[in-house]
């Protein structure tokens, strides 16, 4: 009796805490919406309309035509997406092999590690066009320290053309991406390697598994839930990412360094066409929520199949 | 271990900061440079954060208008400058109109003005870039200032016939004024007298062959100095071809607006760039540059000729000022003269206001009086008044007079050979569609002819789109 009386009255308060819940939540839910949501959608929206600013009482309804044009008949659309896949794809796998290096690092118990792992963040925290003019004065031919030093050291015999020549530029690029992002890659990795329990290693160490051994079987596996989703956000921001390459290049030279983020700025602020430029940042949302979905899949299948 | 590890990632981190704690590269007796050079159309070198808004309250009962004025000078001295204007003219206008001063950055001014109008938001009146007014007249958001230039007629004002050389023409679209220039910003190129005097060369050049010889002589002369710097790498880069176009009697469209991109005077500027580059003459990153790493390299004495607007960043490296000066305008081998371009910044006034009468009012004021955006507020351009630009202020600024007197009287409008500016200058130059016909030319590309091509074609694709 006692227990059927304490039942709904559980319930009761369950509900009501349910609602006190739901009820705090909606400020932020609306403000996600205001700020994410509508803008999105507006979007998509503006995707469906011939809607040139300098013609805005023109605007009209095209449907699907946008996208049909870009799909179709676009050269620069599919250069641009070319390289924004492989500046998206080495910037991550190239930043969570330096996370990785530096997260394995400061697990261990060494001094100072607290100050270390403050230090890393630097280039995670500095304004993107701080960065950039470093970077600009850092590669200069003439006056950069980089190739001021090899030259000095008799290392190269003239300078190396970092951000001047179109295949140094998109590698270059690439590098100064990697190195503003792989401090997030290494913090949450370092989160990965902290909840890895030390039991596994020592068992490991005791049946004779080297280094190399328990960071196979052991680290990055363990790792494989952290790695999925630091990796696929790093590539949906560095896809998206607009600062690092415009701030250095403008995507030049020559185009060579162009990517669908600056593709899509043109479109809608130079040449003022808001309608295409719509289109264009809807294709990179579809482009990433398919590959997003892919890599989850493949991922998740993996994990069953072992 | 634990220490090899700390020292490992001590060594790391190192590296890793490497970026983030750069000073730049040059020597320990080279000065860092002033803030960066123009990088569009206008901004002036100190033209990068904002100054203190004016913040009066308007009088009861009395007409209310709005002007975004753009940080044309040193953020410390310009906007006092502006708002003093202002004030003068709510103290002495019998209309009782008021004008708020909003200060704009150049920072986005693009993106910050197209949102402002498309969103029904425009000031009332504004300067800006000098493709802004045409740009906006397109969309029917331009108010006609013709009635100003009517009103000076009428009172026998001076001012219409004071401000350059078909400098009403050129902002004339579709029969309405869209704007009128208050100010000059116009290029040229600096050069260093000590370096001409190293290397024997008595007077600077004055048509490209000699530009040519002379770039020969200080490469030989000075092994270590890069003869000619311009910044490749941004929109100096355009603006430094455009320059040595109108010098070959060409630009980027023809006399009727039509894209002219392939002929044979434009094809001999590439040339000249590839010569240049082939060379050794400038230097091979140049590509790369942004307008500030050119002035970084001339200011550190790395470089012998530097194209860009006035030089006011000199006034910080007195030792390389005092042996500094303005090149004399050059000629093309198909050029029938001397010329340089100059932009025509303009103050304008917008459709959305509900006080057309009263926008007017304050640009005839604002051209009037605008002396104290020199005089006091350190404005980097040169006036479009010549009775200003003849001021005494301007006499005692070297590099302001050269240009003046070099320069000024030799040059024509960015939109040569065309008339009057078009809509789409705004999208080519934005796009920077004959900066990257010169960086392909710069980064060793030899096939002119094709090079020439895709900017004529991405030229005349954006005057078609405008002219939909």
């Amino acid at each position: 009796m006692a227990m059927s009386s304490s039942k709904p009255a559980r319930k009761g308060k369950k509900l009501k805490n349910n609602r006190l819940g739901y009820a705090m939540l909606v400020p932020a839910t609306l403000l996600i919406s205001l700020i994410s949501l509508y803008p999105l959608l507006n979007g998509i929206y503006l995707s469906m309309f011939d809607y040139n600013l300098m013609r805005p009482k023109k605007r009209r309804f095209v449907g699907a035509g946008n996208f049909i044009e870009i799909l179709t008949k676009d050269s620069e659309f599919y250069s641009t997406l070319a390289y924004s896949f492989i500046y998206a794809f080495f910037v991550v796998l190239i930043s969570y092999i330096m996370g990785l290096c530096f997260a394995l690092l400061l697990n261990r118990e060494i001094k100072g590690r607290g100050i270390f792992r403050m230090l890393i963040l630097i280039p995670w925290v500095i304004p993107s066009v701080v960065a950039a003019t470093n970077w600009m004065w850092l590669l200069n031919d003439q006056l950069g320290f980089i190739n001021r030093t090899l030259t000095g050291m008799g290392l190269i015999g003239k300078p190396i053309l970092f951000l001047a020549e179109a295949t140094t530029a998109r590698v270059t690029v690439i590098f100064t991406g990697a190195w503003k992002s792989f401090p997030f890659m290494m913090i949450t990795l370092l989160a990965g390697l902290q909840g890895i329990s030390k039991d596994l290693y020592e068992s490991a160490q005791m049946d004779g598994a080297g280094f190399f051994r328990s960071f196979y079987y052991i680290t990055m596996p363990m790792l494989k839930p952290v790695t999925t989703i630091s990796t696929v956000l790093m590539f949906i921001w560095t896809f998206n990412n607009f600062e690092n390459i415009y701030l250095l290049t403008r995507g030049g030279p020559v185009d060579a360094t162009f990517v669908l983020p600056i593709l899509s700025y043109y479109t809608a602020f130079l040449r003022s066409n808001i309608g295409y430029a719509s289109a264009i940042a809807s294709i990179m949302l579809v482009v990433l929520m398919i590959l997003a979905m892919l890599y989850m899949k493949l991922l998740k299948n993996r994990e069953t199949y072992s | 271990m634990k220490k090899r590890f700390a020292t490992l990632l001590a060594v790391l981190l190192a590296a890793a900061q490497l970026g983030a704690c750069a000073g730049g590269g040059s020597s320990a007796s080279t000065p860092d440079p002033a803030p960066a050079a123009p990088e569009s159309s206008n901004p002036s070198p100190a033209a990068d954060s904002p100054a203190p808004e004016e913040s009066q309250a308007a009088p009861a009962g009395a007409t209310k208008i709005t002007h975004w004025e753009m940080v044309n000078g040193p953020a410390a001295t310009y906007g006092d400058a502006a708002a003093s204007i202002v004030d003068r003219f709510n103290a002495e206008n019998d209309q009782n109109i008021f004008v708020e001063l909003q200060m704009t950055p150049w920072d986005n001014f693009y993106q910050t003005f197209l949102t402002a109008i498309t969103s029904g938001a425009a000031p009332d009146t504004s300067t800006g870039a000098s493709g802004q007014p045409i740009q906006y007249a397109v969309m029917g958001e331009i108010l006609d200032l013709q009635p100003i230039v009517d009103q000076w007629n009428a009172e026998g004002s001076s001012v219409p016939s004071e401000l350059p050389p078909g400098g009403l023409q050129t902002m004339t679209y579709d029969g309405i004024l869209t704007g009128i220039p208050w100010a000059i910003d116009p290029r040229g190129f600096v050069y260093r007298t000590d370096y001409f005097e190293q290397a024997g060369i008595a007077n600077p050049p004055t048509t490209w062959d000699e530009f040519l010889d002379c770039c020969a002589k200080l490469k030989a002369a000075l092994p270590d100095v890069v003869p000619f710097v311009f910044g490749g790498g941004d929109q100096m880069g355009g603006q430094t071809i455009l320059n040595f176009l109108v010098q070959n009697d060409t630009g980027l469209t023809d006399e009727n607006t039509q894209a002219d991109f392939t002929n044979s005077r434009v094809i001999e500027t590439l040339e000249l760039f590839g010569k240049l580059y082939d060379n050794g003459y400038i230097s091979e990153g140049t590509a790369s540059y942004k307008g500030s790493d050119a002035e970084k390299m001339y200011y550190s004495g790395t470089a012998a000729i530097w194209f860009n607007g006035p030089p006011a960043g000199l006034k910080d490296y007195p030792d390389v000022e005092k042996v500094s000066a303005i090149m004399p305008v050059m000629k093309g081998p198909s050029g029938s003269s001397a010329r340089n371009y100059i932009w025509m910044n303009s103050i304008m006034a917008y459709t959305q206001t509900e006080s057309p009468d009263a926008c007017r009012s304050f640009i005839k004021f604002w051209i009037e009086n605008e002396l104290p955006l020199w005089t006091e507020g350190g404005c980097s351009q040169v006036p479009s008044v010549s009775s200003n630009s003849s001021n005494e202020y301007f006499q005692n600024i070297w590099y302001q007079k050269q240009f003046a007197e070099l320069i000024i009287p030799n040059s024509v409008p960015t939109c040569y050979p065309a008339p009057a500016a078009y809509p789409a200058f705004s999208q080519i130059e934005g796009e920077d569609y004959y900066g990257k016909a010169l960086q392909a030319v710069i980064t060793g590309n030899r096939d002119y002819a094709a090079i020439a091509q895709t900017a004529h074609d991405q030229i005349a694709k954006a005057l078609a789109d405008y002219a939909e």
